[in-house]
This record gives structure tokens, sequence and C-alpha cells, in this order.
């Protein structure tokens, strides 16, 4: 079962991917259980977990904060391709490194891309889904993490 | 020297292509998922590969073993997200050499090449 250590598995690994490959640390805001509003982003992808847990690891984000990320990764071009890409690699990152606390059991998927919107309908078929607010370089993106043994201590 | 980049990622492709050092490597090639890297492993002599291991049709894992079983002597640095330390003896067994983790700065990058590239 997760608890609220493990929650912060998922922002430990968002604060380190920003890190390391912007050089610029996020400000991740208080995670909140997920409610009947969806969360937009222009991009989101998706990161299927099976194995020891079911659900799904999501990364949302607005086109300018990607083309700006794109850019402090010394990358000249910004197409939608790139874009698409980098959000599957930021969910990817964020939910394989996740893999250091919760262990190989912690299977994931590769990333699959989907209409920017994440349905919060959807979510609540698993136990508890947790939104992950991050702000970075004046941008707001979302990780949502919806599992079915994911809770919070308190 | 040849230089084979395999990851379902365009993004983190080009990275390592922009990371690398152009003078230790002639060429540089690149492939989305392990089938489509074993399929131009067989076509061509490859000094390293850089082997992601989550990806589509083939993982990065049953590439290596493909790739030791072909050519005991190719050097392969697997690069994942994959933190835990089960993927990282995994990769090993199956005959890679190197093991970084992503997200990685361009330092940790040269690093892990250059220690592929001292026992080349």
């Amino acid at each position: 079962m997760i608890k609220e250590n493990n929650l912060k598995t998922f922002i430990q690994g968002t604060q380190n991917y920003f890190s390391s490959v912007t050089g610029s640390k996020p400000e991740i805001g208080t995670p909140y259980e997920a409610d009947e509003n969806q969360i937009h982003g222009d991009f989101t992808a998706s990161i299927g977990i099976t194995g020891n847990q079911r659900g799904n690891v999501f990364f949302t984000a607005k086109r300018d904060m990607l083309k700006t990320l794109l850019s402090q990764m010394g990358e000249y071009s910004a197409d939608e391709e790139l874009l698409g890409d980098v959000v599957g690699e930021i969910a990817n990152t964020i939910a394989g490194n996740a893999r250091e606390d919760l262990g190989s059991g912690f299977m994931i998927s590769p990333p699959h891309l989907q209409n920017g919107k994440i349905n919060l309908e959807h979510l609540y078929q698993q136990d508890s889904s947790f939104i992950i607010p991050i702000h970075w370089k004046g941008y707001a993106c979302f990780v949502v993490i919806s599992l079915n043994e994911i809770q919070l201590n308190n | 020297m040849k230089l084979l980049i395999v990851d379902d990622s365009l993004v983190i492709r080009r990275s390592i292509e922009r990371m690398i050092k152009p003078d230790f490597f002639k060429s540089i090639h690149s492939a989305q998922n392990g089938a489509i890297a074993l399929k131009l492993f067989k076509s061509s002599p490859f000094d390293i590969v850089t082997m992601d291991i989550t990806m589509p049709e083939m993982d990065g894992l049953t590439c290596i073993e493909s790739m030791i079983r072909l050519r005991p002597s190719i050097r392969i640095l697997v690069i994942t997200a994959l933190a835990d330390k089960g993927t990282a003896v995994e990769a090993v067994k199956r005959g890679a050499q190197g093991f970084l983790l992503k997200p990685f700065t361009n330092d940790a990058m040269s690093e892990a090449l250059n220690d592929l590239l001292e026992d080349v």
C-alpha cells in the first residue's frame, strides 16, 4: 500500500527531473485528491502501471511551458512531435524513478499520448488519485498519480 | 567508431546526439525500439550502443541479450528511468557494461561513455 512517504517519491522524482534537465528547481504545491474538475493541458501522457499496483501516472502541461522546457534542453525545434514526445518522457522518467522506492514490482508501460485533458471520472475507478501541482518558471503543470492502492497516512 | 542510440523518445535520442563528442564517432545511427535496433545491428558493425529499457515492440533487456549473442564484444550502455537495483543487475547479467539513470546531465553522460570507451 502506498502511504504518504511513497507519494513523496513522485514529488522528489518530479523535482529531480526539472532540476537535472533544466537546472531550475520547480515549486511543488500541496498534493490534493482528485475532485470533479478536469485537468487541462495541451499535451498529456499516461504511463500504465501493472504488477504490484494498478493504475496510471499522468503528466500534463501547456504548449508554452513545453516549448520553454525544450529550449532549455537545447532543442532548436518545438514541433508537435517533440512536444508530445517530451510529455511522454517526463511521465516515463517520473514513473520509472519511483521504482527506486517502490521496487521492480511497480511495472511501467511505454508512454501513451492522449487528448490534452485528464478525465477525472475515469480516475474514480481507482481507490484514490492524487494531483501534484507543479510551478516552473511561471508555468503550471500537473502530475497525477492514480493507483488502486495509493493512500495517505492522515 | 560507430554508435547506435536506442530509445523510444525522440527528445532523448536527440539529447544524446548533442551531448556526445563527434570526434569519437564516425557515424551515429538511432532506433526507436529494440526490434529496429536489432535489424540495424545485424547489418552494421556498431562499436557502442546506448540502450533504453522500456520500449514498445521489443524492450531493451531482450535486445541486449540478442546483440550479445550476435557479437559478444559489443559495448552497451543502458540509459533508463528504471531506478531499482534489480533492473541494473538484470541489464549487467544480460551483457550491458554501463548503466546511466534518467534524467542525466551532460557530465554524467560523458563520464558514462568515457568509462565504456576505456575498454574498447
